[in-house]
């Protein structure tokens, strides 16, 4: 078993750099791109792996393997958004450009892997162009993100584009099955209902958001007043809050460092307050993916009155029971929550709106 | 490993001379006359769009003027004397290319100030070659204009940028402005076709066609795909290797995805997005496709010329096909859709749910609402009428709209009555009265409650209705009503 058979169901993506390695056409900029949870990442890090542990392709235990896994390898720079604002500014990148001039130590190559590299504002992105085509050392660049109409052409047209597709269903079932304990009828709903996303597997099955929706839909249509149902979704809403507050603090006491001066714990305290902030807004938006959804289930059922087409297979009995008029409508005002959360409106405000757009 | 260190071939393929520049033909030629009269600019402006060969011809102009095998500048340089040589791989001392991104401040431009003065070592001319020039500073371009103006005689700039509209009109007009244009697909296939030839790489024509057409017209990006599908086949590069690489649907989808649409066939819509979901594909880009295949509907329905597709003739064939089953109204509003559909995909939450339901919502809507089919059935109620000789319900159900001139005359007496009490409210007085007067009993005697039932049900009739009201509502019925 190779490093690359970790990785499932991308078959275009492997096969690629599969030959890149075996025919010596590593090109010095990749642009790996797709949806969140799909194994972009990892596909990057087992290049840089075999790139710079040469002719080790299955094994991982090599010194400059464990390097990489403990991201100590002097040749391997990994960036990423930071700060509140999460952006990859332009210091960042004039930083690494600086190292890609510079000869590789213990490689052959420098690997360059730059996560949600949308986040990169123009300016920095206009510093890379230069670098990013011709290269003055040896160097390799990978890009990583989800949305790359939001990087500049000059940036994806240097870049040899590489699509990283969903998973199937089934193999996101094998995955939950084999990591997880929940039994198959569980897992087959939640590999249908995660599109493809490992990631997004893993979080419905370890947190209880799908009971948290599927309770909120199915009061709604039985035609509980929305105001109690919306208070109480704003109560777990909140619960959750302190909920990663409590880690989010728990973590950085086991690894913070004792030696700080009054503004750096107040810089500390704002990115804690950050990092809450943004665990708070994902959560929120899966669970608007997740009664988007329902609502889109509600509406292919009665459109085709064929179960095949469910996402949402283990609730079949609700979906049946449930009397929802113009799920069209629905998904609508989902949509339009959506966009609310996203220009920051109070989420109190939103929510109750929301909920009564869905009662029936 | 890879000791011998892998050279994308966007980069092995870079022009040398202006006779390689592929589809910039009116800038290649402008340039080479210029340089053969001896009629040089000293500053020279480069715009177009990405990977299309600005660098490229900035890098030949700079060795046409410094080129060692003829005592004068040339439109041919050799390429092997040693400015060509240097000039090539980056490293002459007398052409100096900077990227502007990164040395954008007044500082970097007071430095270009300073060295422009001293003369050129070893050549007769001192080419700065500026990159990515928008990203200068206000400031920095400002410090630039002087210069710019008015260098020494052995100092030639040339600036390159994507984005024209960061450049300020001082810059500008001190400048010769060139546009480069996107390439052509035909020029594209030319290239990409001597570059397989060249490598010993086997590809079908069709092939071919499919990386040009994804190139978008930036030649870099063609080259750039190709290299990946290079690397990606075993011995030919064929058309199902473009895409699958590429994530590309096969075009007999989207004709199947028409067919279901036009069959209001809901199963058959939902069988196609799972299937595009489960073989990985980006449901954004199969939108993009969708819209694209309905454009490209929209051009052949309203009789453009075929070269404006740009498509293979065995799918023009199938298409035309295609576009008959459609009236022009219908295109222009799946059209309007998908392009609106489009335009939000990217930050939806379940981009999935989005083309089900708007799929859903055309399945189940009747697509023929075209106003010449509304009108044609309008004419043939009205022979209907007059053969009838009888109170058709279509006036009973207009009462709400446009009013009946015999409403009218009654109306008349009272609305002088009105203006001499108040004279300003003039035009209010009209509607009022109306509104005043109830339903007129010469009219409503005629109009029994079933009847108006009856003809609310006909779906002539509300088709008409709905045009009366001046629009064009989305109008919900079985299929089978229609004729």
């Amino acid at each position: 078993m190779t490093i690359f058979d970790t990785i499932k169901d991308q078959d275009v993506p492997l096969r690629l750099v599969r030959n890149f390695i075996k025919r010596k056409r590593v090109p010095n900029a990749l642009l790996f791109w797709g949806p969140s949870g799909v194994g972009k990442g990892l596909t990057a890090i087992a290049l840089a792996k075999v790139l710079m542990a040469p002719d080790e392709e299955g094994d991982q235990g090599s010194l400059a393997a464990r390097k990489i896994d403990h991201g100590n390898h002097p040749d391997l720079h990994v960036l990423s958004p930071v700060k509140k604002s999460r952006i990859i500014d332009v210091d960042a990148i004039d930083f690494i450009i600086e190292f890609a001039s510079l000869h590789p130590i213990e490689a052959d190559r420098r690997v360059f892997i730059i996560h949600e590299a949308d986040r990169m504002r123009a300016p920095a992105q206009n510093h890379l162009l230069k670098t990013l085509e011709e290269p003055l050392g040896k160097s390799l660049f990978i890009l990583i993100t989800e949305h790359p109409q939001l990087l500049l052409p000059t940036i994806r047209s240097r870049c040899q584009r590489v699509r990283f597709g969903r998973l199937r269903a089934e193999t996101v079932k094998e995955i939950l099955l084999r990591d997880r304990d929940v039994s198959p009828g569980q897992a087959e709903a939640v590999a249908s209902v995660a599109e493809g996303q490992m990631t997004r597997a893993f979080d419905l099955i370890d947190t209880d958001k799908r009971d948290v929706v599927l309770d909120v839909v199915r009061r709604l249509s039985e035609g509980e007043d929305p105001m109690a149902v919306s208070e109480e979704f704003l109560k777990y809403v909140a619960s959750q809050k302190k909920h990663f507050e409590t880690g989010v603090k728990a973590a950085a006491e086991a690894t913070g460092s004792p030696e700080l001066t009054r503004e750096d714990r107040a810089q500390l305290r704002d990115e804690q307050a950050a990092l809450v902030d943004a665990l708070c807004r994902h959560d929120i938006m899966e669970m608007l993916y997740l009664m988007e959804v329902w609502y889109r289930d509600v509406l292919v059922y009665s459109a085709t009155g064929n179960a095949e087409f469910v996402l949402n297979k283990d609730q079949m009995a609700l979906l049946e029971s449930a009397g929802v008029s113009d799920p069209d409508a629905k998904i609508g005002a989902v949509e339009k929550s959506r966009r609310y959360l996203e220009r920051f409106l109070n989420e109190e405000r939103v929510f109750r709106d929301l909920f009564f757009a869905l009662a029936n | 490993m890879a000791d011998d260190h892998y050279l994308v071939l966007a980069r092995r393929w870079r022009p040398q001379t202006f006779d390689d520049v592929v589809g910039q033909n009116h800038i290649t030629r402008t340039l080479q006359n210029a340089v053969r009269a001896g009629r040089i600019s000293h500053a020279f402006l480069f715009i177009g769009s990405r990977g299309i060969g600005k660098t490229t011809s900035a890098r030949i102009l700079a060795k046409c003027l410094n080129c060692t095998s003829t005592d004068k500048p040339t439109p041919e340089p050799c390429g092997t004397c040693e400015n060509c040589v240097s000039i090539a791989a980056g490293s002459n001392i007398d052409v100096i290319e900077i990227d502007g991104a990164s040395n954008n401040s007044v500082e970097d431009v007071r430095q270009i100030r300073e060295n422009v003065r001293m003369v050129p070592s070893r050549s007769r001319y001192k080419v700065y070659v500026i990159d990515e020039v928008h990203q200068l500073s206000i400031a920095a371009f400002n410090a630039l204009l002087k210069t710019l103006e008015e260098p020494p005689p052995h100092a030639v700039f040339i600036l390159a940028t994507t984005e024209a509209h960061k450049i300020p009109a001082t810059i500008i007009s001190r400048c010769q402005r060139f546009d480069f244009r996107r390439v052509g697909i035909n020029d594209l296939m030319a290239l990409l076709r001597k570059i397989c030839d060249a490598e010993g790489v086997a590809c079908s024509d069709e092939a071919l066609h499919a990386i040009a057409r994804a190139a978008d017209g930036g030649v870099r990006d063609a080259e750039s795909i190709l290299d990946q599908l290079v690397s990606y086949c075993d011995k030919e590069i064929t058309f199902k290797d473009v895409y699958d690489v590429l994530g590309l649907v096969e075009w007999q989808v989207l004709h199947s995805l028409c067919e279901g649409l036009r069959q209001h066939d809901v199963a058959v819509l939902l069988r196609i997005v799972e299937d595009v979901v489960a073989s990985g594909k980006d449901l954004a880009e199969f939108t993009q496709e969708i819209l694209r295949h309905f454009r490209n509907l929209l051009v052949i329905k309203s009789g453009a010329p075929e070269d404006l597709l740009s498509l293979p003739e065995t799918e023009v064939k199938e298409m035309t096909r295609s576009a008959e089953s459609f009236t022009l109204t219908e295109l222009i509003r799946l059209v309007e859709q998908f392009a609106e559909l489009t335009s939000g995909l990217e930050s939806q939450l379940a981009q999935r749910t989005a083309l089900e339901a708007l799929l859903i919502r055309l399945a189940k809507r009747t697509l023929d609402v075209s106003l010449d089919s509304v009108l044609e059935k309008l004419a043939m109620l009205r022979e209907g009428a007059m053969a009838q000789d009888a109170p058709t319900p279509l006036p009973a159900r207009k009462r709400a709209a446009p009013p009946p001139p015999e409403k009218k005359s009654p109306v008349a007496p009272s609305a002088p009555k009105k203006a001499k009490a108040k004279a300003k409210a003039k035009a209010r007085g009209a509607k009022t009265s109306r509104t005043d007067t109830p339903a007129p009993a010469a009219q409503s005697e005629t109009v029994d409650p079933s009847e108006v039932k009856a003809a609310l049900e006909d779906p002539h009739i509300s088709q008409v209705v709905d045009v009366f009201k001046g629009r064009i509502v989305d109008i919900h019925e079985e299929p089978e009503h229609n004729d």
